[in-house]
């Protein structure tokens, strides 16, 4: 059959039952007060349905992009029951934290902590690719998986300085007790030293983010993730000691 | 006043007598007619990508029909048309028709540029045919059917177009 002979038989249905064809408006005079026409639909003046749906049904609650069946009839049927690919760009600030511990290679003890934490930069870019489908109806729910990789490369700088206010207490052997190279000049519990230690490190990591999103779709989708990332970095220190009554310098890798 | 001047005066006054008597006799007589009519159609318009087809408002129309005897196959109209039905408006819609020649039972084409005030504003053009059968005397009764197109109005949403087709009955009578 024609679209002309559709069209005629559509008219000629409207004729016999005086009824809308397929929209609920054409001027603003056939809303009921309060609303007006737009697109075909009564709306309230101001808003619009959405341009990229051709459901109409926005009583309570409308269409969207996706795979949506429109099951209310207030106005007219929702017509994309066709499978439609659900495309989503998001901006992501991406936040990476890593605890870097220092370590003094003399004496194998831990001297310090690091924390630092890194905020994408604008040349650094978050991908998400969604996988998934949404499935919008007023009674019935469906579920998205979003797959989000995240991608990570930076250069990390951390300047630790440490200041060791510990006392000599070995006033017989003249031998410091934190390194075997550090000497007392003083036969008393003076301070023995003051270290300055500088951590000057490139960090290099991949982190690697799935995201799972779980919805109900009423235009409200709830979503919960997780994500986890790996992180592998170097850092070499190199610390200068000072020492009140001689020089001392440590190299650590 | 010279007797040569009296002959130019009355050389003047018989030419000026033979050139007015033939106006004087072609003179038009106008012919006035009223009408009053009922009608109702289907109105056609877009929303969303695809086709919305409602009922018209149901709507009435009373119109003064002028023409003369010289030339009555052409007839011009004002009408004022109420929509009545979901909304009460009112408009006002100058035609020009032309009709076969007069007869008991004659068929017109007309134009129109229909013109709604109020409440809200539809301006448009409109196109149709008639026919009119004069039953007995000056009483005649008849039927259009009209195509109109509103682009312009308040009444419209935002490059929305109306079309409406209509078909209207009514009785008409012959005032003079």
């Amino acid at each position: 059959m024609s679209a002309r002979s559709t069209i005629f038989l559509c008219a000629l249905c409207c004729a016999a039952f005086l009824s809308a064809c397929g929209g609920d408006c054409i001027r603003h005079s056939d809303c009921p007060d309060g609303l007006v026409c737009s697109r075909g639909a009564c709306v309230k003046k101001g808003t619009t349905p959405p341009s990229t749906d051709t459901c109409t049904a926005t009583v309570s609650g409308e269409c969207d992009t996706g795979t949506e069946t429109c099951s209310e009839t207030a106005w007219a049927p929702c017509s994309d029951t066709t499978t439609e690919t659900l495309t989503e760009t998001q901006t992501e600030t991406c936040t990476q934290s890593a605890t870097v511990e220092c370590t003094d290679s003399a004496t194998g003890t831990q001297t310090d902590t690091a924390t630092n934490t890194d905020t994408l930069g604008d040349s650094e870019v978050c991908t998400e690719s969604v996988m998934g489908t949404c499935v919008d109806t007023d009674t019935s729910s469906g579920t998205a998986t979003t797959t989000d990789t995240l991608t990570n490369t930076d250069t990390n700088t951390t300047t630790t300085t440490t200041t060791d206010t510990s006392s000599c207490s070995e006033t017989y052997t003249h031998w410091c007790h934190e390194t075997a190279t550090d000497t007392c000049s003083s036969t008393h519990a003076t301070p023995c030293d003051t270290e300055t230690t500088s951590d000057t490190g490139t960090e290099t990591g991949t982190a690697t983010e799935t995201q799972t999103q779980t919805g109900t779709d009423s235009d409200t989708d709830t979503s919960t993730s997780t994500s986890s990332f790996s992180d592998t970095g170097s850092a070499t220190d190199t610390d200068t000691t000072t020492d009140m009554g001689g020089t001392d310098s440590d190299t650590n890798t | 006043m010279s007797v040569k001047t009296h002959r130019r005066l009355a050389s003047l006054a018989i030419v000026g007598a033979v050139l007015l008597l033939p106006l004087l006799a072609v003179a038009q007589r106008p012919i006035w007619e009223g009408a009053v009519s009922a009608g109702s159609g289907l109105s056609f318009g877009s929303g969303n990508g695809r086709a919305v087809v409602l009922p018209s408002p149901f709507y009435i129309d009373a119109d003064i029909i002028y023409s003369n005897d010289e030339s009555p196959t052409i007839e011009y109209v004002v009408g004022l048309q109420a929509e009545l039905q979901g909304r009460v408006s009112a408009g006002v819609v100058p035609q020009i028709r032309l009709t076969s020649p007069p007869r008991k039972l004659l068929v017109y084409g007309l134009l129109g540029a229909p013109i709604i005030i109020a409440p809200f504003t539809l301006f448009g053009v409109e196109g149709g045919v008639g026919v009119l059968w004069r039953v007995v005397g000056r009483i005649g009764v008849f039927a259009e059917v009209v195509l109109d197109l509103f682009p312009w109005g308040s009444d419209l949403p935002q490059h929305g177009i109306l079309t409406q087709l209509d078909a209207n009955v009514g009785v008409r009578v012959k005032f003079k």
